[in-house]
């Protein structure tokens, strides 16, 4: 978030930075499973690994960017976690030497504060802390700077409507107000960030709760495990200046897979405005469920 | 972490994952999930993506006035990824059936759904 011009240069495809590089995981509520979204996070806690995710994020003039993303969420107790995002990222532009860097360390701390299986029904609260990097994290647009920010997220399912076929729908969000360790100025020239908000929503159809709890259909085993799903990630500075940061719309259809141990998500991301970019880009995720793996060691809280 | 560490991990998980237990979720059930069916049936079956510890786990049976329908507790079918209930003679209506599983490696979950008896 920060305005050197290497930022600059990122604004458009950094739109999809700003969407990915938070932390994701998966709940069970009642009858409802709530998949890991792609672009934010879910509104539970778990033991799951993230390895890898790909990120494909062209910009303006021939510049793409690469990014190679990774994650770990370790619960401390049932309902608490704490959670490890980082990655790996290539920068190429025309006329220009691909950079490289990993990404600034993102680290979270999460508490699933509601959960109501009866109404699948999901709630939790947690801080994201981003640590800045050094001058090659910059090199590709990381923040120069740290940030805090306190973030709420929600999961509904639609598990109660009357109609049969709409109630394997469901609706997750997520919502961040970012503050910055350093503050940029009205110049625009201190490497500082501004304040900003940053949230997500999606509206998932889960095809396993259909057949599960509504109608079986007798689907085949690849298509009975889809769920078709939209994911919307908003940034907007919250106040004061925020030169080369507008607000953007990202918007993100796609599809997961949902394994028993595992899930395989592809995404497009496309710009929902000017600001968010010129081009379509696209994001893929594998992501492990180790309490499914290791139920009696990496996949337990550590006090139970 | 290195990308090539990180891809031998993701390997390692991969492999790790195909020897896993998991949660038991609903695969298949006779009635099946939303069905109707011309004959009533003597059971209801479930069949799990996992297995599950019978003593841990129920399936309750009810008619469209809430009155449990069911004989008897739960018991494996054939094996434990299969638990069935056995069902008292059933008149032509709508049923519910709710279960809750406890899977071999403690994982519960839940689900409902309904079948019809058709009337003759």
């Amino acid at each position: 978030m920060r305005t050197n011009l290497v930022a600059a240069a990122l604004l458009s495809a950094g739109m999809a930075l700003l969407a990915v590089d938070r932390a994701r995981a998966h709940v069970v509520a009642g009858d409802r499973v709530f998949p890991v979204t792609l672009t934010f996070d879910d509104p539970g806690v778990g033991d799951e690994v993230t390895l890898p995710q790909f990120v494909y994020a062209p910009g303006p003039g021939g510049q793409n960017e690469y990014q190679f993303q990774w994650e770990y969420d370790k619960t401390i107790t049932p309902t608490t976690a704490v959670i490890y995002n980082q990655g790996w990222d290539v920068l190429q532009q025309p006329g220009s030497k691909t950079r490289t860097g990993f990404e600034n360390v993102v680290l979270t701390g999460k508490w699933q504060s509601i959960t109501l299986p009866q109404s699948e029904t999901v709630v939790s609260l947690g801080v994201i802390r981003e640590f800045a990097g050094g001058y090659a994290t910059q090199g590709i647009g990381g923040d120069a700077t740290g940030a805090t920010a306190p973030t709420g997220y929600f999961g509904q399912g639609l598990g109660a409507l009357p109609i049969g076929l709409l109630r394997p729908l469901a609706v997750t969000g997520e919502l961040s107000y970012i503050i910055p360790d350093h503050r940029l100025n009205t110049a625009g020239d201190n490497n500082g960030q501004p304040f900003a908000w940053n949230g997500g929503l999606s509206v998932q159809y889960s095809i396993p709760y259909l057949q599960q709890n509504v109608k079986h259909f007798g689907m085949p085993d690849l298509i009975g495990r889809l769920i078709p799903l939209v994911e919307l990630d908003w940034f907007s500075p919250a106040a004061g200046p925020a030169h080369g940061l507008p607000e953007t719309l990202t918007v993100a259809p796609g599809v997961i897979y949902l394994g028993d141990t595992y899930q395989v998500g592809l995404e497009a991301l496309i710009p929902g405005n000017k600001a968010a970019g010129p081009h379509v880009g696209a994001i893929l995720q594998v992501h492990f469920f180790l309490d499914d793996i290791f139920p009696h060691s990496l996949g337990r809280p550590i006090f139970n | 972490m290195t990308p090539i560490r990180t891809v031998a991990v993701a390997a390692a998980l991969s492999l790790a994952a195909t020897q896993a237990f998991a949660h038991a979720f609903l695969k298949t059930s006779d009635p099946a999930v939303g069905s109707t069916v011309s004959r009533a049936p003597a059971q209801v079956e479930i069949t799990f993506t996992e297995g599950v510890e019978p003593h841990f786990s129920t399936i309750v049976v009810t008619n469209a006035q809430g009155a449990q329908v069911q004989s008897g507790a739960p018991h494996l079918a054939g094996s434990d990824r299969q638990l069935a209930v056995a069902l008292r003679p059933l008149p032509p209506g709508v049923y519910t059936v709710v279960w809750h599983a406890t899977a071999t490696d403690t994982h519960r979950t839940q689900g409902k759904f309904t079948f019809t008896v058709a009337g003759s």
